[in-house]
């Protein structure tokens, strides 16, 4: 009887919670498909009384803090396309936090957007959902202008499988790769900058520092084989091309000559106390280490004005020798580029803004700076900075994002910098090595679980190898078997394929 | 009818609950088989059979997770049990109200603190740079430091170390708790009979304590396919090196998801924690059932 009673309440109770479970549903679901097609007909409202006028109402997202000026900003770009363009921008700023996914549910749905910045790893994601535009045609009836800042070759360089989803921002792409020393210390020790030319030869340099300074950590820095990118690491590192990205070939990095050469180096320099002994557990970044007192030199991509960035980090006067040129290889150049999504109701008008946001100062100038006067003021020496009175937290409008947005290059230049740094920044990407793969982009979907395996397994040992933590040989062994045991061959078969495929459709 | 109703009542909550909060989320077992597509939503991603689940078994990671979950929890299990009431039994045995408030305090402290700050005191002694074991206590010995957080081989002490002088508290605040509740008349008779303290120990104190070790052993075992995440990510810092030992059903779900952004794997992965967890608890209740009948779950 107690049983049979039980069962029946419980059964009551299963039903009342489910059937309020599906009302509530079904309640969401309408209010949500209310609330949408209410805001369709605002959007519609909005665009009839536009199309009055004739301004396709286009919608631009980008990454970056909030602004409070961002509608006045919005205004002053806007008197600038209508006449130009005939359309009116709506700035969309997502967080850095949750852009990614407020994208994707953007994509997926129907809400307005037109441009916006695609991270190189989400590319090939978006290209497989159907959620982007191809350019590859409207680059020729409409891109004129970004064909003429960017150059043929970066202009198609964000091709996936024969799908141009998106343009480079412009911004240091090949940084050369430099050894960042603290200068009090260069100078007591009469150190010879001019003569470091690899990173092999900081062996001699830290033997006589660490002999005048015991307690004191040679080199800081959890990535520092990654960071002197001495390969073209196809988005992932799992298949490479290696020999600095002059080979067609896709090998595997972790079994390459070169590689083992560093850990070594590395392996030798922890054995002797030069790297940090924590280097693989700490969670500090290298210019804080530095800033603590008790680190030499670290590792790191350089850019014009960068001496005055780390000085500006650390607090110490640095000296820098550089070790490797600077390599162009797809993952760098597509860092962020800017694509149109397939929301957009006229993909030519995105397309001929794009051109225009390319070419124009004042655009540039006006979303990334605000307006002159209001949000910067000019100095004596050409430069910019905010105006009397606001400092950088009070500051109503600064995105400073100019490595993300189209082309930073036509920006004026922020206090600080040297007030060429955009010519120097360019004279970098063009003496910067391009790799034979430069503008080949993987596809990796079709092995996306053994994407997963292998960065798992490359998780577990690469920071130990990259701060010689632990005996090379032995260590690299079980690496590379468990790599290989978890599909690296496919992986590196598939990138290969591609590539091929890639070279004739190229040549 | 009537009589039993009230009761019902009483028990709706609990089972509102447990239906919302842990039968109708079970749903979600169905992405570890699913290719997540978020345009899609759950019910229209694509089936994928077992695909979710190659990414595990493609390498020993399954093996390993598995492993150390179990001997972990295992180890935590007898260890906390044994030290426990081995304490539980010298504090009750304190007859000093004041010293006997302070040492049950004392050893409860650590129970409240979070992992984080734990992580953080190990790393005080072990930090292969500033560590107070490499430089103070190893030249003692006259012995080298040791890479600890280099090589996996000392994880499974350090971590037991640390795991019982972190939760070693709770137990044996509930062990004292038993003891006070034994009857003193039989101690007393005890002693007339001539009966010593270790002879008290283990004719009265010990068999008076097996319905509360039972159950706190049942509570332990419903979760040893569950670990203290803070523990195993914390504790070691994230070391890659140390996965072979640190590395966890939990850990890895986390890093599955957070760093490698894969939902269904994650899910795959969850899944089979679940699957392990399930008929582990049956068979360890079987076991007890054949043991002492009264003592099992059901």
């Amino acid at each position: 009887m107690l049983k049979k009673m039980f069962s029946v309440v419980l059964l009551v109770v299963v039903f009342v919670v489910s059937t309020v479970g599906c009302v509530n549903n079904t309640n969401d679901s309408t209010e949500g498909t209310q609330g949408d097609s209410s805001q369709t007909e605002n959007d519609q409202k909005d665009n009839n009384s536009t199309s009055e006028e004739d301004y396709y109402q286009l919608t631009m997202a980008f990454i970056a803090n909030e602004q409070e000026d961002l509608e006045l900003v919005e205004e002053a770009i806007n008197e600038l396309t209508r006449e130009e363009l005939g359309i009116e921008v709506d700035l969309l700023q997502l967080g850095f936090g949750d852009y990614a996914d407020r994208l994707r549910l953007m994509l997926s749905g129907s809400d307005s957007l037109d441009v916006f910045p695609i991270f190189f790893q989400q590319a090939g994601t978006y290209v497989n959902a159907g959620q982007l535009v191809d350019m590859s045609d409207l680059l020729e009836s409409h891109g004129q202008g970004i064909i003429d800042v960017l150059g043929e070759d970066l202009a198609r360089v964000g091709t996936v499988n024969g799908f141009l989803y998106g343009f480079p921002a412009q911004k240091e792409s090949g940084s050369p790769k430099a050894v960042v020393m603290r200068k009090d210390l260069v100078d007591k020790y009469n150190i010879d900058v001019e003569s470091i030319n690899s990173l092999s030869d900081m062996t001699d340099v830290y033997a006589t520092i660490k002999a005048g300074e015991p307690g004191m950590d040679m080199l800081v820095g959890p990535d520092t084989i990654d960071r002197l990118q001495l390969v073209d690491n196809l988005y992932d590192y799992f298949g490479v091309l290696a020999d600095f990205g002059q080979t067609t070939e896709v090998t595997n990095w972790f079994e390459d000559d070169v590689f083992i050469e560093y850990a070594r180096l590395l392996r030798e320099w922890y054995v002797d106390g030069y790297v940090m002994p924590d280097a693989a557990t700490s969670t500090e970044s290298a210019s804080n280490l530095v800033k603590a007192g008790n680190a030499f030199s670290y590792v790191s991509q350089t850019k014009p004005g960068f001496l005055v960035q780390e000085e500006r980090v650390t607090g110490y006067e640095l000296e820098i020798a550089q070790i490797e040129e600077g390599l162009l290889m797809s993952s760098g150049v597509n860092f962020f580029n800017w694509g149109i999504a397939n929301n957009s109701e006229n993909p030519e008008k995105a397309m001929e803004f794009l051109n225009f946001a390319y070419t124009n100062a004042d655009f540039m100038n006006l979303i990334n700076w605000g307006i002159e006067g209001v949000h910067y003021e000019f100095n004596d020496d050409g430069t910019i900075g905010h105006p009397e009175g606001i400092d950088a937290t009070s500051s109503t409008y600064n995105l400073n994002i100019g490595w993300q947005l189209p082309n930073q290059y036509l920006c004026h230049v922020w206090e600080g910098n040297p007030t060429d740094i955009w010519e120097r920044t360019q004279a970098q990407n063009d003496e910067a090595v391009p790799s034979m793969g430069l503008g080949f982009v993987p596809d990796t979907s079709t092995v996306a679980n053994e994407i997963t395996a292998l960065s798992n397994v490359r998780n577990q040992y690469i920071t130990a190898l990259n701060t010689g933590s632990v005996d090379v040989d032995s260590v690299l062994e079980d690496f590379n078997s468990a790599l290989y045991s978890a599909g690296l061959q496919k992986v590196i078969d598939e990138k290969q394929r591609q590539l091929d495929e890639w070279l004739m459709s190229n040549q | 009818m009537k009589k039993w109703l009230p009761l019902y009542i009483m028990m709706l909550p609990g089972t509102l609950y447990f239906i919302i909060n842990n039968y109708i989320p079970m749903f979600g077992l169905i992405i570890a088989f699913k290719k997540m597509d978020f345009s899609k939503g759950i019910f229209g991603s694509e089936w994928v059979g077992f695909r979710n689940f190659e990414f595990l078994f493609s390498t020993s990671d399954a093996f390993v997770i598995t492993r150390n979950t179990l001997l972990y929890n295992i180890a935590f299990i007898i260890i906390n049990m044994v030290l426990g009431i081995t304490l539980a039994i010298f504090i009750a045995d304190v007859t000093q109200r004041h010293l006997k408030k302070i040492y049950q305090s004392a050893i409860l402290l650590p129970f409240l603190m979070s992992m984080v700050i734990l992580g953080y005191i190990v790393y005080a002694f072990l930090s292969m740079q500033n560590g107070i074991v490499n430089n103070s206590i190893l030249p003692i010995f006259g012995k080298d430091p040791i890479f600890w957080y280099n090589e996996a081989k000392h994880w499974p002490y350090i971590l037991i170390i640390a795991n019982t002088w972190k939760t070693i508290g709770y137990g044996c605040l509930i062990y004292i708790a038993a003891i006070n509740g034994i009857d003193p008349s039989l101690f007393e008779a005890a002693r007339i009979d001539g009966a010593n303290k270790i002879k008290q120990i283990f004719y009265i104190t010990i068999p008076s304590l097996v319905p509360t070790i039972v159950t706190l052993l049942i509570m332990s075992i419903g979760r040893i396919f569950y670990s203290d995440f803070g523990l195993f990510y914390q504790v070691p810092r994230n070391a890659g090196l140390l996965y072979p030992t640190t590395n966890v059903v939990d850990t890895y779900v986390y890093r599955g998801l957070m760093e490698l952004g894969n939902v269904g794997m994650a899910s795959a992965a969850g899944f089979y924690q679940s699957i392990v967890g399930f008929i582990l608890v049956l068979s360890a209740n079987m076991i007890i059932r054949k043991v002492s009948k009264e003592n099992a779950l059901f």
